[in-house]
C-alpha cells in the first residue's frame, strides 16, 4: 500500500503545441488556468506531496517571467522543444498530439507517481494501492473514439491483435500509475502510435486514441487493474473532492461574465486556505 | 435534490439573455427532434403535481414559461428530478437544421439553472 505522504504529484506545460499552431506570438496561459493550477498544487502540498511541474525551456521562461516558480516544490526542464525525442530520435507531430508533453513528464519521473492536470484540482486523494487510478471512463463514442480502420498509420505499425477494443478509455486529467515497469510500457506504447501516425488535420481522435484508449487497454492486456474517481456520465453526483475545469474553459473564453465569476471564486479560496499565498493572486492578475 | 438558487436564475438570464428569443421563437415554430426531446426534458422535472413539459408544448412560449416560474417564491421550493438529467441526456439532444435551437443553448439554460452554469462543462467547480 502506497501512502500518499511524499508521492510525487506532477504537472506538465509544453509550448510546442502553441507554437505549432500560433507562431510568432507571446505564449500565455489563461488567467483560470493559473489559478487551478495554483490551488491544484497549493492543496497537494498541503497535504505532504511533493509537486512537480515539467516543462519545456519556453515554459520555464513564462512561469519564472510571471513569478510563480514557487507555485510548485519544483520547476523541472524535462520536456522536449517542438516534441523532439532524443530516446527514438523522431518529432512528434505537436499539432495532433498536444498533450505529448504528459507522456514525456511521465517518462521523467519514477512510480509511484500521481499526474494531474493543471485544471485538475484533487481536494483530496483517493486511497492509493497498487490499482492504476483514472478520472472516470469515456463512452467509446464513434465521434471521438473512432474504429482503429480510422487511423492512417506508417506501414511498419501494426494494431496489435491482443488488445481489447471493447474497452472504455480512462480520462487522464488525474492518472495514478503505482507501477515503474507498466509505466514505461504505457508511454512507449503511446510514443509508438504518435511516432507513426501520419500527418492529418484531426487534432482529436488519434491524440486521444493515444493517450487515453490505449491505457485501459493496454492495463488489461498486463493485468494490471484500474480504478476511477467518478462514475461517467454523472460526474457531478457524489463528486465531493474533484473538480475538472474541462469543457468549461471555453465558456469562460467565451463569457466574461462568467470568467469573472470563476476568477473572484479562485481568489476568494486561496485567501480562505492559503492566506500565506496572496502573492499568487498578485502574480497572476499581473 | 438541487435547492434552485433564485440569483444565479437570474444572473443566468443576465448572462444569456441573448438566446431567449432564438429559443422562444424555436418553441413557437418548430416541432423537431430537439424540441420533443426538450418536451420530456420538461416532464422530467415535474415538481408536485406541475408538469414543465406542459408548458413547453402548445401554445405557451419560452416568455411565458418564464413568466409562469417566475411567479414562484423559489426560495422555498426545490427542484425534483431535474439534477437526474444526464450528460448523455444532453448528448442525445441534436441540432436542428430547422431551427436555432441546438445542443450548446439547451445546456447553457440547463446548466444555468442547476446553479453553477460551468458544472455542465467540466466538474466539481462549485467544490472551489
Amino acid at each position: 500500500m502506497n501512502s500518499s505522504n511524499n508521492l510525487n504529484v506532477i504537472y506538465s506545460l509544453s509550448t510546442a503545441p502553441f507554437f505549432a499552431k500560433k507562431m510568432n506570438t507571446q505564449f500565455e496561459v489563461d488567467k483560470f488556468e493559473l489559478y487551478t493550477a495554483a490551488l491544484s498544487s497549493l492543496t497537494r502540498q498541503k497535504e505532504g506531496n511533493i509537486t512537480i511541474m515539467h516543462c519545456d525551456k519556453h515554459a520555464y521562461d513564462y512561469i519564472k517571467q510571471k513569478g510563480l516558480l514557487n507555485l510548485w516544490s519544483e520547476v523541472r526542464i524535462t520536456l522536449p522543444d517542438n516534441f523532439y525525442d532524443e530516446k527514438s530520435q523522431t518529432k512528434i507531430d505537436a499539432r495532433m498530439f498536444w498533450a505529448a508533453g504528459k507522456l514525456f513528464a511521465l517518462r521523467a519521473t519514477q512510480s509511484p507517481v500521481l499526474m494531474l492536470d493543471t485544471d485538475f484540482i484533487a481536494w483530496k486523494l483517493p486511497k492509493l494501492s497498487n490499482k492504476i487510478i483514472a478520472a472516470h471512463h469515456e463512452d467509446l463514442s464513434p465521434n471521438v473514439y473512432p474504429p482503429i480502420s480510422h487511423f492512417e498509420m506508417n506501414e511498419e505499425y501494426t494494431f496489435a491483435e491482443e488488445l481489447d477494443y471493447e474497452i472504455k478509455p480512462l480520462n487522464t486529467a488525474f492518472l495514478y500509475l503505482p507501477c515503474e515497469e507498466f509505466k514505461q510500457f504505457y508511454i512507449e506504447h503511446s510514443l509508438e502510435f504518435m511516432r507513426n501516425s501520419k500527418s492529418c488535420d484531426d487534432y482529436l481522435t488519434y491524440m486521444v486514441y493515444a493517450e487515453q484508449r490505449l491505457l485501459p487497454m493496454l492495463a488489461k492486456l498486463k493485468g494490471a487493474e484500474t480504478e476511477t474517481l467518478l462514475n461517467f456520465p454523472n460526474l457531478n453526483e457524489n463528486n465531493e473532492h474533484y473538480t475538472h475545469i474541462w469543457g468549461a474553459k471555453q465558456v469562460m473564453r467565451d463569457n466574461p461574465k462568467e470568467l469573472e465569476r470563476f476568477l473572484a471564486k479562485c481568489r476568494k479560496r486561496i485567501r480562505h486556505d492559503f492566506p500565506e499565498c496572496e502573492w499568487i493572486i498578485s502574480k497572476i492578475e499581473s | 435534490m438541487n435547492s434552485f438558487n433564485w440569483l444565479d436564475y437570474i444572473d443566468f438570464l443576465n448572462n444569456y439573455n441573448q438566446l431567449i428569443p432564438t429559443i422562444n421563437s424555436s418553441l413557437k415554430s418548430c416541432c423537431c427532434s430537439s424540441f420533443r426531446s426538450i418536451c420530456s426534458w420538461g416532464g422530467s422535472f415535474a415538481f408536485g403535481s406541475y408538469n414543465f413539459g406542459s408548458f413547453l408544448t402548445g401554445s405557451y412560449s419560452f416568455s411565458s414559461f418564464m413568466f409562469w416560474i417566475g411567479s414562484f417564491n423559489f426560495s422555498s421550493f426545490e427542484f425534483g428530478d431535474f439534477s437526474s438529467l444526464s450528460f448523455t441526456d444532453l448528448l442525445n439532444i441534436d441540432s436542428c437544421n430547422d431551427c436555432d435551437f441546438d445542443f450548446v443553448k439547451v445546456t447553457k439554460f440547463w446548466a444555468a439553472i442547476k446553479g453553477e452554469p460551468l458544472n455542465l462543462f467540466g466538474y466539481g467547480i462549485d467544490l472551489i
